[in-house]
């Protein structure tokens, strides 16, 4: 399984929507503490397991995440640790990049989600504790939403209901949210520590998964929030991302400071259905491939980037 | 009152060595002779009578100075000095001893054995690897002016530290040989006892010190209180220490916001957990945490690490048009409405041909496991790397 070495510590790495072998990197110089960023859009070369980097964009700052546009095939967002969205475009030659800064937020953006059903706008989730809702061709934003106490880690369009998302945030809540209500319509107080990241169940759109500080992954049910359906622990530390698998209605991958990336059945009795420690530092970023099913990618503080399939070791040649 | 053991205190207090020492300790060594208080005093009075007031005067006015200076004389660079006086006093002594042989030989013997052990394990182990990892961390960083001094600083330290070690090794020596010049005696042997007790500890006192400079390097540039109370718990632990690091250090304005990293109780259990493969990759994990805590040293301390370029990423044109779609969006797979094993693996898992254009990219090869959901965990013939 291929490797792809970056020259800063990896944040996220991305799928593209449109391209079965292309994916986005997040990377950020100095662990992210300062420095500069670059997004690489990497691709997967079918004859032989080796990544080709097709393009690398530097950013003044480091990126934390990126995601691909959903109705734009060379289109890609990044999320920039000064504050600002990067757009760009992978069809226009490099010293037309970036195509727009979108400079709104206070402070770091940390996540972002590209609308999968209506495709036409994106959220962005800031440590200035608000969520902005974007379109591309619009300079400004539509929409803030503001009522987290804390930053506001990771946020989640549903994938049924074009209307409504989740945010995870510091202050220990999920907030989720219609973008035609002005403030959040239900609170789940899921976790006692910080909630790093949370996602829905594509097959069940009132399902939602949070995974905290607390080395625990809960799913949700919106309709009855007090308990959560499911409690997944095995993770060593801290769960920094979780993705619900576009092809299997219970598989979640999370990824974890404990430097392993897990996968999890949440019906079965022992939903810890795999284990991948191939990461030498932290694992920050995970994704799973919308167009080929098992296909998944991971990107950890240790600069590396590996794309493998379920099943198979990520560190085999 | 005995006159005999008033004698032999009366001769032990006009002894030069005895001289030196204050009087508390005097009467102290006496009263442990089994002395009652009138024959000390009566002993005292008679050595009053005999030696002129001038010497007494010189006595007193020295003992606080002789006081000071058992304790000083353990120091790194006074470890040869003192052992001189220790083999000038034994030697003039001319006292019987007060001990049996026995006692004295055997717990003087444990004593030398376990300092001279504890300097040997020092010197021989401890220390180079100490050293030498030193070294590596150093080569693998910039040069710094801050970081060389403390370098030289830890590398004094190692340096003075083996040079005691020897010292007090050679000194322990020279105490075994004196000891079996049978010139033994009772107050010198207490004396000597409380020597080498002093010689052992401050030997593991050393020790410590090294491995607390060695987790002050890592902590030095951080804020110390917060820091070293961590880590002078759990030791060197250098994931531990960062991300301690990481969940106090930094309110505000800067990157991190703190506690988003980690719970810091659940740090602990990693030097607990369990046996992981390669032991290759932790020197570089470490590696990577020394260099994070020395990027969140600097930026704490207002500089810039090395490599930040200035970079203008602001768009060449903010009025670029956006491009036009290329490709329409496919539908994502639960929008199908139909079981996913009919639609997307019957056209994924193609009849490859071994050379022919219908061969499969390599990242949908080998995607035998798929099943239905409802095989369970048969069905995802995964691999658990343990």
């Amino acid at each position: 399984m291929p490797v792809f070495k970056t020259p800063f510590n990896g944040y996220s790495v991305r799928f593209s929507p449109f391209y079965e072998s292309r994916l986005a990197v997040a990377t950020a110089q100095n662990f992210g503490i300062l420095g500069n960023g670059r997004v690489h859009v990497i691709d997967l070369s079918p004859n032989a397991p080796v990544i080709n980097e097709l393009i690398a964009y530097d950013t003044a700052d480091g990126v934390y995440d990126v995601a691909w546009s959903e109705s734009h095939d060379s289109v890609l967002v990044a999320a920039v640790a000064d504050g600002s969205i990067k757009v760009y475009d992978t069809a226009l030659p490099p010293h037309s990049n970036p195509l727009r800064s979108l400079k709104e937020h206070a402070r770091e953006v940390h996540g972002l989600d590209y609308n999968p059903t209506r495709r036409d706008s994106f959220l962005s989730a800031s440590w200035d504790d608000s969520v902005k809702l974007w379109t591309l061709d619009r300079p400004a934003s539509l929409r803030t939403f503001r009522e987290h106490a804390y930053c506001v880690y990771s946020v989640a369009w549903n994938p049924k209901h074009a209307d409504v998302f989740a945010s995870a945030s510091g202050d220990c809540t999920v907030r989720i949210w219609d973008v035609r209500e002005p403030g959040s319509t239900m609170i789940i107080p899921g976790h006692e520590h910080e909630i790093l990241s949370c996602d829905w169940n594509k097959y069940d759109e009132c399902l939602i998964a949070s995974a905290s500080v607390d080395k625990s992954i809960k799913i949700w049910d919106v309709r009855n929030y007090r308990v959560p359906v499911s409690v997944l622990n095995g993770h060593g530390y801290a769960v920094r991302k979780i993705k619900f698998s576009p092809h299997r209605r219970n598989l979640i991958v999370s990824c974890s400071y404990d430097m392993t990336v897990c996968l999890w059945d949440f019906m079965i009795e022992d939903a810890l259905v795999g284990r991948y420690d191939h990461h030498t530092e932290f694992a920050v970023g995970v994704d799973l491939s919308v167009l080929v099913d098992g296909l998944m990618a991971s990107t950890g503080w240790d600069e590396l980037v590996y794309v493998w399939q379920q099943g198979m070791d990520p560190r085999a040649a | 009152m005995r006159e005999e053991l008033v004698d032999m205190a009366v001769k032990f207090l006009l002894h030069p060595t005895v001289g030196r020492s204050p009087v508390s300790q005097r009467r102290l060594f006496l009263e442990k002779r089994g002395l009652s208080s009138e024959e000390i005093d009566e002993a005292f009075r008679r050595v009053s009578d005999t030696s002129s007031s001038l010497t007494f005067g010189q006595d007193t006015n020295s003992s606080q100075d002789v006081q000071s200076k058992p304790l000083h004389s353990f120091q790194l660079q006074g470890t040869a000095q003192s052992s001189q006086p220790l083999v000038a006093s034994i030697l003039t002594a001319s006292r019987s001893s007060w001990f049996s042989w026995s006692y004295a030989i055997f717990s003087i013997v444990l004593l030398i054995f376990s300092g001279v052990g504890t300097s040997m394990l020092l010197k021989n182990f401890f220390l180079p690897r100490l050293k030498s990892w030193i070294c590596k961390v150093v080569f693998e960083e910039d040069d710094d002016k801050g970081r060389k001094s403390k370098l030289c600083l830890s590398k004094e330290a190692i340096e003075s530290a083996k040079a005691a070690a020897a010292a007090s090794v050679n000194a322990a020596k020279a105490s075994l040989e004196i000891l079996q010049s049978k010139k033994d005696e009772g107050r010198h042997l207490d004396d000597l006892l409380r020597r080498l007790g002093s010689y052992v500890a401050e030997l593991r006192s050393m020790s410590i010190t090294v491995q607390r400079l060695e987790s002050d390097r890592n902590a030095s540039h951080k804020n110390p209180e917060q820091y070293l109370q961590h880590t002078s718990q759990y030791g060197r632990n250098s994931n531990l220490s960062k991300m301690s690091v990481v969940q106090r250090g930094y309110p505000g304005p800067t990157k991190f916001k703190p506690s988003s990293i980690s719970n810091f109780d659940s740090l602990v259990r990693l030097s607990s957990a369990p046996p992981r493969p390669p032991a290759g990759r932790y020197p570089k994990s470490y590696m990577e945490v020394i260099l994070f805590l020395l990027v969140l040293a600097k930026v704490q301390r207002g500089e810039k690490p090395p490599g930040i370029k200035d970079t203008d990423d602001s768009p060449p044109n903010p009025n670029q048009p956006l491009p036009n779609p290329h490709i329409t969006p496919r539908l994502k797979p639960w929008e199908i409405a139909q079981p996913q094993n009919s639609f997307f693996y019957s056209r994924d898992r193609g009849f490859s041909q071994p050379n022919g254009e219908n061969a499969l990219p390599w990242w949908k090869r080998n995607n035998t496991n798929i099943r239905g959901v409802e095989d369970g965990k048969g069905s995802y013939g995964l691999r658990t790397d343990k």
